[in-house]
């Protein structure tokens, strides 16, 4: 138990008062002259020692009645404590800004709206000590300050612009923030209020029923309170866009078709399959290939920029997919939309089209078409990739105006043409060596000792009847997303009877291997090595069905950081700084652009990519390419975790819910402090007192209605 | 006797109303003398007696007097109306055949008298004693009078003279309280004293043992007297209303007792009525009149008692 207000208990010397008024102020007794005393001793005796043990009670009730009062007036409270009346508290507020936030509450606003007034309620309880760190966080916490600060201005001016963005849930890592804010903190109370809707999808590794554990990163949670504060939308039946792209067959003579992807979060009640209205429409080019800003191009859709609409059946949880036929082929690019549910982020989603829209590869490749070439131009540009196949005495000129190159024949390749690829790596852009089956190892060894990638060495061949198989040798990468997840799986049913020994660099990392001595893809500094020889005699894998989306992934990946056809919102569109660029957003606004430099190259990085949409990269005034930024479709599962998995992820008894409505003052007052208790005490001494009134009449009760006679 | 200055009536009948006024002990205790004190109590209690059921107290006839409004019907002399067409009241002449002694405490408890009474025990019991003997010598009774503490101190034996009375009531008024209570040994010795059958009435606060007390009085009754026990107290005996701590201090013994009065007051009053209880039903079982009395009572209560006594032995 504490007191919030100690300098009262020096009243506890008044508890004294009732023993010194006994001491001190005890009358002489007068004395009376009476008949015979027979009566009064007789009495006298048997009454003493109950008259001694009832002055003794009324002495302590009375003592301990002033004291009670003295203590109620120093307001005693359980738990908690700030010894001094002012210690500080250092609180974090989580505040939950991703794309979910953005669904309407019961009333019809925005989550963040909702949580914009509960940080300003929470501002409203910090004392003069207190310090507050607050922490917007979607996929990446966005601390305000890097210490809890007490600038109540400036905290309460944050907490206006809370808006929900496009991006994804992190909750650990927001977690974490928070939890080195209160490892720093030496204040009495930590406190962390986090404001979420708790989407479950933002939790890695989520468990799936109440009763089971969440992890949360380790933090002082021990010695902390813990408030979480759960939004609800008014709606969590949801249906989301999760894929459009251009089908493969678009540009074969066939009409152009739009493949659309989508996902029901409890979208319907039942199992029944519900058909959703889907339009597909084109965004306007605006400058097309001119300079930027003067033109301004704008993501409003008009109405005869319709390319076609369509159905895509969902159940109640559950995905579909739909081919929508598009009337014509969109120039820039172009959206889909599907009609408003609980989450509008998540019902638009932006394709690209068009040159522009197409990473551009050129392979350096002489002669006939390899299976090289036939992959990478598979679907082209449906598949994103444009392939411009060069001879050596092209390459130096065509290099310039690449986002990737792929090399299969280094052994041709002059002096000046190995420079113009030396140089074009320098400069930010990435390689992706395919050395055949008739590698020249020493010319191979040279160009991958200067990238720093791996050294190659004559090839080995399998033991009659055997083979060998394509591995995956790391978890998680995005060249491998789609494939067997597991080190160690293989790839492909593809075989290999001659690979070449390839050994990895220091740097370099093995993706794909044979065997331990055999590496088949090494990553190296925006290099990429695939040991995979592609002719018959040597294996089957050109025409496995691995090698295809294999290819691709890499080019992607290689050229965009990212093998998926769209960005998502908080990530960064990089290009290599040889030129001078400029990023507009769909509503022209310039996106933010610096030069990272480091391993050797410089490349143009821009700022997080916050808002949903078709971007353009404008190279030396030129329009260079066009990308897209569509949500996470993970982020329109509005199912929130259970609150029972959230409260018993910290330490017992230190989270604790606090609902929207509830004075959050009061509980954190009540949590803060703990309860108080001067009611109680104030009660207890007013017992006391009438115990005491009645057992000092109760010693009187004979006399009532006799006439006293006073000293 | 002298009737003193202030309002005491001397020549004329006074009023009913009047003479009722001096039952009231705080009305007496103005007076000094004991004599004037019985006589007018005794006056007021006879102008009253008129309007109580008691039926008279003399049975021999003495002569007629004219009839006044308010005698009593039955005491007409029709034969005399008949004849004469007179209205005369036949009046009585008590026969002597009483002998009273009055036994008055002496004792150092005696002497109490609180802030709410007028008299002290000792000063009531000796107004109520002259009223007694007054009453008594009136009726031609013998009277005697014994005053007593520790041990017998002055006694007069009982004569029906009139001029008996000046010698009891200079015997009442003689002595001051001193001095324990001790009744029982004065009791047997008076009983064994007094051999003709009388009225013995006591007058004290009988602050002795219960036990001997009674054992006293079972000896009058033994030897056929007839007894009336005036239990005289104080109100604040009965009461005991005070409410500060207060050091009591016995005026028999002169112990002294510190304690907070109101706390044990309740007990107190409880003690004394059990102990008043246990005289009465005693007494009962004795055929002993007893009266409890306290200082502020009207005498005419304890002269009725003596009455309504002596119309059982008659």
């Amino acid at each position: 138990m504490n007191f919030l207000n100690p300098l009262f208990l020096f009243g506890l010397g008044a508890a004294a008062i009732p023993v010194l008024i006994h001491l001190f102020t005890r009358r002489k007794p007068r004395e009376v002259r009476f008949p015979s005393l027979d009566f009064i001793s007789e009495v006298n005796q048997s009454e003493i020692r109950r008259l001694r043990l009832k002055q003794l009670l009324l002495l302590l009730l009375r003592t301990l009645a002033v004291a009670l009062l003295a203590m109620a007036m120093a307001r005693p409270s359980l738990q908690g404590g700030s010894r001094g009346g002012s210690a500080a508290s250092t609180l974090v507020a989580l505040v939950d800004v991703s794309g979910s936030m953005g669904a309407p509450d019961a009333e019809g606003r925005p989550l963040t709206a909702t949580a914009r007034r509960v940080v300003e309620s929470l501002l409203a309880t910090l004392g003069p000590a207190d310090e507050l760190l607050l922490v917007p966080y979607d996929r990446t916490p966005r601390p305000l300050s890097e210490t809890p600060i007490a600038d109540a201005v400036r905290l309460r001016a944050a907490s206006q612009t809370l808006t929900p963005s496009a991006a994804a849930t992190d909750h650990a890592t927001a977690l974490s923030v928070a939890a080195r804010a209160l490892t720093g903190s030496r204040a009495l109370n930590r406190e962390l209020f986090w404001v979420s809707d708790f989407q479950r999808t933002g939790f890695v590794g989520a468990p799936a029923t109440s009763g089971s554990e969440l992890d949360v990163p380790p933090g002082p949670w021990g010695t902390s309170r813990v408030y979480l504060v759960p939004l609800t939308p008014r709606s969590r039946a949801n249906a989301a866009l999760t894929n459009a792209t251009l089908a493969p067959a678009a540009d074969l003579g066939t009409a152009p078709a739009l493949e659309v992807g989508a996902v029901s979060y409890d979208a319907t009640s039942g199992s029944t399959a519900q058909d959703f209205a889907l339009e597909a429409r084109e965004l306007a080019s605006g400058a097309g290939d001119a300079a930027p800003g003067a033109n301004g191009a704008t993501g409003a859709a008009s109405p005869n920029l319709s390319l076609g609409r369509g159905f895509v059946s969902l159940a109640s949880r559950g995905e579909g997919r739909a081919l929508l036929p598009l009337s014509r082929l969109p120039e820039a690019g172009g959206e889909v939309l599907l009609p408003d549910d609980a989450l509008a982020l998540d019902n638009r989603r932006v394709f690209t089209s068009g040159r522009s829209g197409t990473l551009r590869v050129i392979l350096r490749e002489d002669g006939t078409s390899s299976p090289l070439r036939l992959a990478l131009d598979a679907g082209s540009p449906a598949s994103g990739l444009t392939v411009r196949a060069l001879d050596a005495a092209q390459l130096a000129a065509g290099v310039g105006d690449a986002d990737l190159v792929v090399i299969g024949d280094v052994e041709r390749l002059g002096p000046a043409e190995l420079q113009a690829v030396l140089d074009f790596h320098r400069a930010g852009g990435g390689l992706l060596l395919v050395p055949g089956g008739r590698a020249d190892l020493m010319a191979w060894n040279e160009l991958l000792g200067t990238l720093k990638t791996a050294t190659m060495a004559a090839e080995d061949s399998a033991p009659a009847g055997a083979a060998w198989r394509l591995l995956r040798a790391v978890a998680g990468h995005a060249i491998l997303d789609g494939f067997p997840a597991r080190p160690g799986e293989p790839l492909t049913q593809a075989r290999f009877t001659r690979v070449p020994v390839v050994r990895a660099a220091a740097g370099s990392r093995v993706l794909l291997r044979y065997d331990e001595r055999h590496a088949a893809l090494v990553e190296g500094d925006r290099v990429l090595l695939l040991a995979t020889p592609l002719d018959a005699a040597r294996s089957d894998f050109a025409i496995s069905g691995a090698f295809l989306p294999l290819v691709h992934q890499a080019a992607r990946v290689l050229a965009r950081g990212t093998a998926a056809p769209s960005l998502y919102p908080g990530d960064t569109w990089s290009a290599p700084a040889s030129a001078t660029w400029r990023i507009e957003d769909e509503a022209g606004r310039e996106v933010a652009l610096s030069v990272e430099t480091g391993r050797g190259a410089a490349r143009a990085v821009s700022a997080p990519l916050d808002r949903t949409g078709l971007y353009r990269a404008f190279a030396d005034g030129r329009l260079r390419t066009s990308f897209a930024v569509n949500p996470d479709p993970r982020e329109g599962d509005l199912a929130p975790l259970p609150e029972a998995s959230l409260i018993s992820a910290f330490p017992n008894g230190r989270a604790r819910l606090v609902r929207v409505g509830d004075d959050l003052a009061a509980r954190i007052r009540q949590a803060r402090f703990g309860r108080e208790l001067w009611p109680e005490f104030v009660i207890a001494a007013l017992l006391l007192l009438v115990a005491e009134s009645v057992i000092a009449r109760w010693g009187m009760a004979g006399l009532a209605g006799t006439p006293r006679k006073t000293g | 006797m002298n009737a003193p200055s202030h309002g005491v009536p001397s020549g004329s009948r006074p009023s009913v109303r009047e003479a009722r006024h001096w039952l009231d002990p705080a009305v007496v205790a103005r007076l000094a003398h004991l004599d004037v004190r019985a006589r007018l109590v005794v006056e007021g209690f006879i102008a009253g007696m008129h309007r109580s059921p008691f039926h008279g107290f003399s049975v021999e006839f003495a002569e007629h007097r004219p009839y006044m409004p308010g005698d009593p019907l039955k005491n007409l002399d029709w034969k005399v109306l008949a004849k004469s067409d007179r209205y005369l009241v036949k009046q009585y002449t008590e026969e002597t055949n009483l002998r009273a002694h009055l036994l008055v405490d002496l004792s150092g408890s005696m002497g109490f008298r609180s802030e709410r009474a007028s008299l002290s025990k000792l000063e009531y019991a000796r107004s109520l004693a002259a009223a007694l003997a007054y009453l008594m010598i009136g009726q031609q009774d013998a009277v005697g009078a014994l005053m007593f503490a520790e041990t017998p101190l002055q006694y007069v034996p009982s004569r029906s003279v009139r001029s008996h009375l000046d010698v009891v009531l200079k015997c009442l008024s003689a002595g001051e309280p001193a001095g324990r209570t001790r009744l029982a040994p004065v009791l047997h010795e008076l009983a064994e004293r007094i051999k003709r059958r009388g009225l013995v009435v006591l007058l004290s606060d009988l602050l002795d043992k219960p036990a001997d007390v009674l054992s006293g009085l079972q000896h009058f009754r033994h030897r056929r007297h007839e007894v009336i026990v005036f239990h005289i107290l104080d109100p604040d005996e009965i009461e005991f209303p005070y409410t500060d701590a207060s050091t009591f201090v016995d005026l028999e013994t002169g112990a002294q007792l510190t304690t907070e009065p109101w706390e044990i007051a309740a007990r107190y009053r409880q003690q004394l009525e059990s102990w008043r209880d246990q005289y009465a039903r005693a007494c009962r079982e004795q055929r002993v009149d007893y009266v409890p009395l306290d200082t502020r009572t009207p005498f005419d209560r304890a002269l009725l008692a003596y009455l309504e006594k002596r119309a059982t032995l008659l």
